[in-house]
């Protein structure tokens, strides 16, 4: 993922998606998953998920992929294909941990871990339940103060 | 007492998203009833307008009802509860980083307008710090894909051909539209009026709502009664459904077979 973020000329994707789709709400498959399976190789999947109904029928044309996407896909494995390539593998260290990642207008993507998107997710919402219950306390006193005056 | 306040505004909103779930409910079993359960294929966008706009007044009805006379509180009482929200779901999922943008964004807006409008009534300002809730619609370019996946579900679950009043997908679809509905993005006092005779949210509809309406397009329209044709479905006997044995779909007269018990149905 890390590779794909540095690489890839025009990043479009996001956790949302492998959430939804490793959950089994998308009644797909990926032809990925025999490697994935049975020897264990990490992949990235790349997919088109727009005007889907025409995936594996006899609609299912080059004329119905928009050439923007062929050419965004293309760039994206060409230079991940080349980071990869240059990668020293035998430094690299493998582990399952899940990660929450996010591209941004399209230009660059944000990835961190999940552990990491837990303790984000947890200051921000604890922040906001604490800033929010001030307010109430406060806008209680405003509201207290205004019946006494009037 | 303001924790009990808080939670009222929790209760109110869960009330709200509820109610947008009932009303997608509703809306689902109409277009079945009336045998029309595939707008999503030629127009996926469709599903904001037609689900979109039923959740969005009825939770302005509850809103209304229940926050009479403080209807500013609603953005207040969303804002608490997808941040309740994101506390308990981010240890069981990803997804939990979606509301962070959105309420890390929304209450730093919030503060801002605080610290800019001090003493003020902050309300009074609310398009400024509506701004910052800009900046997470924009930043959210998985709100892009979240579309594109809400159109792709619906038309799968169009696709399996099972035509029931609904199904999980569509439930869960439903359910996630009407949290995902953005509160509060105008002035709630401005179009959720006390007595809701003047029910102006049908003209100062939620941006994301509006947004999605430009992208409504036709495609593939010509294409689609073949593609029915060779997409259909049968259900089994046993429970299983229908497999077709043409390769890739090429032949539309195809045996169908079912998949769990091989039988030809």
């Amino acid at each position: 993922m890390e590779a794909y973020a540095k690489s890839a000329k025009y990043p479009y994707g996001t956790s949302i998606g492998e959430e939804i789709f490793q959950r089994g709400l998308i009644p797909s498959d990926t032809d990925f998953r025999i490697f994935r399976d049975f020897l264990n190789v990490p992949g990235l999947d790349f997919a088109f998920v727009k005007n889907g109904w025409v995936y594996h029928t006899k609609y299912d044309s080059i004329e119905n992929i928009p050439q923007g996407s062929l050419q965004n896909v293309g760039t994206n494995i060409l230079a991940l294909t080349q980071t990869l390539g240059n990668l020293d593998f035998s430094e690299i260290q493998f582990s399952d941990a899940k990660m929450v990642f996010t591209d941004v207008f399209g230009y660059f993507m944000v990835v961190y871990t999940e552990r990491t998107g837990i303790l984000i997710n947890l200051l921000i919402g604890l922040a906001t339940i604490y800033l929010i219950w001030k307010d109430c306390k406060l806008s209680r006193c405003c509201c207290c103060l205004y019946h006494n005056h009037s | 007492m303001d924790w009990v306040r808080m939670l009222k505004n929790v209760g109110i909103t869960i009330l709200a998203w509820v109610s947008g779930f009932v009303a997608t409910i509703a809306v689902a079993v109409l277009l079945n009833l009336f045998k029309y359960p595939m707008p999503f294929f030629s127009t996926p966008n469709l599903v904001y307008l037609l689900y979109g706009v039923p959740i969005v007044v009825c939770q302005v009805v509850v809103y209304t009802y229940f926050l009479k006379g403080i209807e500013d509180q609603t953005w207040m009482a969303a804002k608490t509860t997808l941040a309740i929200m994101m506390v308990l779901l981010t240890f069981f999922t990803r997804l939990a980083f979606v509301l962070s943008v959105n309420v890390g964004f929304g209450v730093l807006g919030w503060i801002v307008a605080r610290r800019a409008f001090k003493g003020e009534d902050i309300y009074e300002h609310y398009h400024y710090w509506r701004v910052f809730h800009l900046i997470d619609s924009l930043i959210a370019s998985f709100h892009r894909l979240f579309i594109r996946f809400s159109a792709s579900v619906v038309s799968l679950s169009s696709d399996w051909r099972t035509r029931p009043p609904f199904d999980v997908i569509l439930l869960l679809l439903c359910l996630c539209r009407s949290i995902y509905t953005d509160h509060g993005t105008l002035r709630d006092k401005h179009y959720a009026q006390p007595d809701y005779r003047n029910l102006h949210c049908l003209y100062t509809l939620n941006p994301r709502i509006i947004r999605d309406c430009p992208n409504l397009h036709l495609f593939q329209e010509e294409l689609l009664p073949n593609v029915d044709r060779h997409l259909r479905r049968r259900h089994c006997l046993c429970g299983g459904w229908s497999r077709s044995n043409s390769v890739h779909g090429q032949d539309t007269n195809a045996t169908l077979y079912c998949g769990k018990c091989c039988r030809i149905i």
